[in-house]
């Protein structure tokens, strides 16, 4: 199994991938943005979303829903049961939400109001966090494999980290 | 005012072109600092919604970045980017002592900045009398990281306020070395009809 090459697919800004097994999902060069991976490992489904803004409902322009982290993750949801997942067995892995410089006049910090706004909708629908890379002043690549539901981590500096 | 859907071919001209203008006295002043010739190699822009500006910057390389905020009458960034291999050598130029080929001293660090600070500033400021509004920079806050995260973090912290954003690109660099260099522009699309306001009066002079 080792030796198939898995078809990798690239993720952009709200933008949202859910797919069969086998695959590996990849999202570039995160910086206050969050990747949210999800996956039912019976069904062996999987779906990596990058949002960029933290709640559709807080925002004027409502276009594109994979924007938001409330809204991408409930479509990312509805896509997963529309393939045959179970909600009870969708996991969840979360990484990025950085915040690489810094400004005086800075009064919010985007990369931690989306960390919050993720984990917080999430809890809500009941998927459990089963690991997190959030946070920091570096950027993240982030590479999803839906077969063994592994997230790794790439940074310039920080090392790369597989959970 | 903030109905601007896209710019037509004089508009794109005319922006391009105060890109020049500010590239041409940055490049200048550095140029003056190294005593070498440097060329501006490449000048592009685009009006385009603000999610899509990742894919006009596919880079994988780790580069030195030197973001400042523009204020005054235009709202957005400057990010200027150096390939790591530019950083070092401008910083062997510079200074005496040797340089380690992997990491950034303090001394180095503070040495790129300031170069950037000198190269952004000489920029805003060319572009800021050429079209007669007063374009401020902040001071700079400077990082070693993936290009494409540094856009990403830039992109996120535009997205709260606008859509759609004018991304005015100019690169750099100097045949004989290994020196390259870009200097990004990303303002809102308010800033954009400031701009071109300030064209079409010079145009009408």
């Amino acid at each position: 199994m080792e030796n198939v090459i898995k078809e990798q697919i690239y993720i952009g800004i709200a933008e949202l991938v859910v797919v069969h097994n086998p695959a590996v999902l990849i999202t570039k060069g995160l910086g206050s943005c969050i990747a949210i991976s999800l996956r039912d490992p019976v069904e062996r489904f999987g779906a990596l979303a990058h949002i960029i803004l933290p709640s559709i409902e807080r925002s004027n322009n409502k276009d594109n829903p994979l924007k938001f982290a409330d809204s991408a993750i409930e479509i990312a949801v509805n896509r997963l049961l529309e393939k045959g997942c179970k909600k009870n067995r969708l996991v969840a892995k979360i990484a990025g939400g950085s915040s690489m410089f810094h400004f005086d006049n800075m009064t919010i910090n985007i990369g931690e109001n989306n960390a919050l706004a993720v984990t917080k909708k999430l809890g809500e629908m009941r998927i459990p966090i089963l690991a997190s890379d959030l946070g920091g002043d570096y950027g993240r690549t982030v590479e999803f494999d839906i077969e063994k539901g592994t997230m790794t981590i790439i940074t310039a500096f920080h090392g790369v980290k597989v959970m | 005012m903030n109905d601007i859907k896209k710019l037509d071919r004089f508009q794109e001209d005319a922006i391009k072109e105060v890109g020049n203008i500010g590239m041409g006295h940055a490049t200048t002043s550095l140029s003056k600092m190294l005593d070498k010739k440097i060329d501006i190699t490449l000048n592009s822009i685009r009006f385009v919604p603000l999610v899509y500006v990742p894919d006009l910057v596919r880079n994988e390389d780790t580069v030195i970045g030197v973001i400042q905020q523009l204020k005054g009458s235009i709202n957005g960034y400057l990010l200027l980017m150096l390939s790591k291999d530019s950083a070092k050598f401008l910083t062997k130029m510079m200074l005496d002592e040797p340089v380690d080929a992997d990491t950034f001293s303090e001394m180095e660090q503070s040495l790129l900045k300031e170069l950037c600070n000198i190269m952004s500033g000489t920029y805003i400021s060319a572009i800021s009398n050429f079209l007669e509004i007063g374009i401020m920079l902040s001071p700079p806050s400077q990082v070693y990281d993936m290009a494409e995260a540094i856009i990403n973090q830039l992109v996120g912290m535009m997205i709260t306020d606008a859509e759609n954003v004018l991304f005015l690109r100019t690169e750099f660099n100097v045949h004989t070395e290994k020196l390259y260099g870009k200097i990004l522009i990303f303002t809102d699309t308010a800033s954009l009809a400031k701009i071109l306001d300030a064209i079409n009066r010079i145009a009408a002079q």
